[in-house]
């Protein structure tokens, strides 16, 4: 048996992996195609990814009803900010950096959409108008210059059986936010007065 | 009223109420014991990675719950699965080592977020210990974790992503085979494609 070795060159990788099929390379394009805007409409979950100032990745989740996400131009995707947990991180990440990748999610669906860009913050009244929901009106919305758009294969999906409620696993044996929060944060609220902290903050914040 | 660009920290600030205590300072730098139990449940990541122009990508994992292992509290090992082969994450790590990855739960409204860097190796033992449905990873990435914290369900709710009967109609949806199709300017018709596709999906799952 050959001993464990790390992976340092692009020959190296290829060694071990097939090259990929020409549809595969060729499906990169670098806007909103009319395809890529029907799958934008119906997505109520992406995830951002952007760079700190010192150089870290974050990843942040964002969520809304189905069309929360408005396709200005075939460059430039609008994202409504909604409230968080106003370490406002990907906004502070976005001032110093704008490069962002965005994954589009669909529940049920198994495909997924990849984009990515150049994104600004913008407070612009008019644009926020269009994104109301629930009677709020986002604050700041990012704009994304779409400069790199790929439609994602469904592996992962399935082999998480991520869609598939009957595979879903027991949610009571996992540790909840409040209980992360207290023990991670040091805190000394109870877990009981955690866990009402954190209700709270759903049932009223989340718009 | 016209567009604002928000482009400094104080504009963001401006305004907006700080973040609580319990925001600020829930960040870790390692895998604690409840994190780990988080992992354990974990079976669909998505993992942020750099390339080497600068930009961001996102390439989603999925495996059974339990396909990644805490090797030691600064350490998590991700076996790879057959992809699209591209291995944008891999090339990036190549040339930058930062990534960020963030775990779900189905069914649970909480995430995990982690930073930290990651290297790609070939290390037959520790391959040995993730085989599924027979077939041994022939590629690991180690993650040596910087920060981990938990974030807040809101997105998630927001989004009904748990709550099946609040799904969208995906009749609809533009499927990859269509998008394939019509991003590549390929000349295969979508019946090849998605014939392609299913053959893709019927022997390279693992």
């Amino acid at each position: 048996m050959t001993k464990a070795s790390t992976i340092q060159s692009v020959d190296a990788l290829r060694e071990r992996v097939r090259p990929p099929a020409r549809m595969s390379v060729d499906k990169v394009i670098d806007h909103i195609d009319d395809l890529a805007a029907e799958f934008i409409a119906a997505t109520p979950f992406i995830i951002i990814s952007s760079v700190r100032a010192d150089g870290q990745v974050d990843l942040s989740p964002r969520g809304d009803p189905p069309g929360f996400m408005k396709v200005l131009d075939r460059k430039t995707l609008a994202i409504p900010d909604r409230p968080g947990n106003r370490r406002a991180d990907t906004f502070t990440n976005i001032i110093s950096n704008p490069e962002v990748g965005i994954i589009c999610m669909i529940p049920g669906h198994e495909d997924t959409l990849r984009l990515a860009g150049r994104a600004q913050l913008v407070d612009e009244h008019a644009l926020a108008e269009t994104m109301v929901v629930a009677g709020h009106t986002p604050p700041l919305i990012i704009k994304v210059t779409v400069n790199r758009l790929l439609s994602h294969c469904a592996k992962a999906m399935v082999r998480s059986h991520i869609w598939d409620p009957e595979h879903w696993p027991d949610g009571a044996k996992v540790p909840s936010h409040g209980k992360m929060v207290k023990t991670h944060g040091a805190l000394s609220q109870t877990l009981d007065e955690m866990e009402t902290l954190v209700l709270d903050d759903k049932l009223n914040n989340l718009y | 009223m016209a567009e604002t660009v928000i482009d400094t920290e104080a504009q963001l600030r401006e305004g907006q109420r700080a973040p609580s205590h319990r925001a600020a300072n829930k960040e870790i730098d390692h895998i604690d014991p409840l994190a780990e139990r988080f992992i354990a449940a974990t079976p669909f990541i998505t993992i942020a990675s750099q390339r080497e122009d600068g930009g961001l990508d996102v390439s989603p994992r999925g495996d059974p719950a339990g396909f990644m292992k805490v090797l030691d509290p600064k350490t998590l090992a991700i076996p790879d699965r057959p992809g699209n082969r591209r291995m944008d994450t891999h090339v990036n790590l190549l040339s930058n080592p930062e990534v960020a990855i963030m775990c779900m739960i189905p069914g649970n409204n909480d995430v995990l977020r982690i930073g930290g860097r990651a290297r790609m190796v070939s290390d037959p033992d520790l391959a040995a210990s993730m085989v599924v449905n027979g077939h041994t990873p022939s590629l690991i990435l180690l993650v040596t974790v910087d920060r981990l914290m938990c974030h807040c369900p809101k997105a998630m709710m927001r989004s009904g992503i748990w709550e099946p009967e609040k799904w969208p109609d995906t009749a609809d949806v533009p499927t990859l085979g269509e998008m394939v199709k019509a991003h590549g300017a390929l000349a295969d018709s979508i019946e090849q494609i998605d014939r392609d596709l299913a053959k893709d999906y019927s022997t390279n799952f693992y």
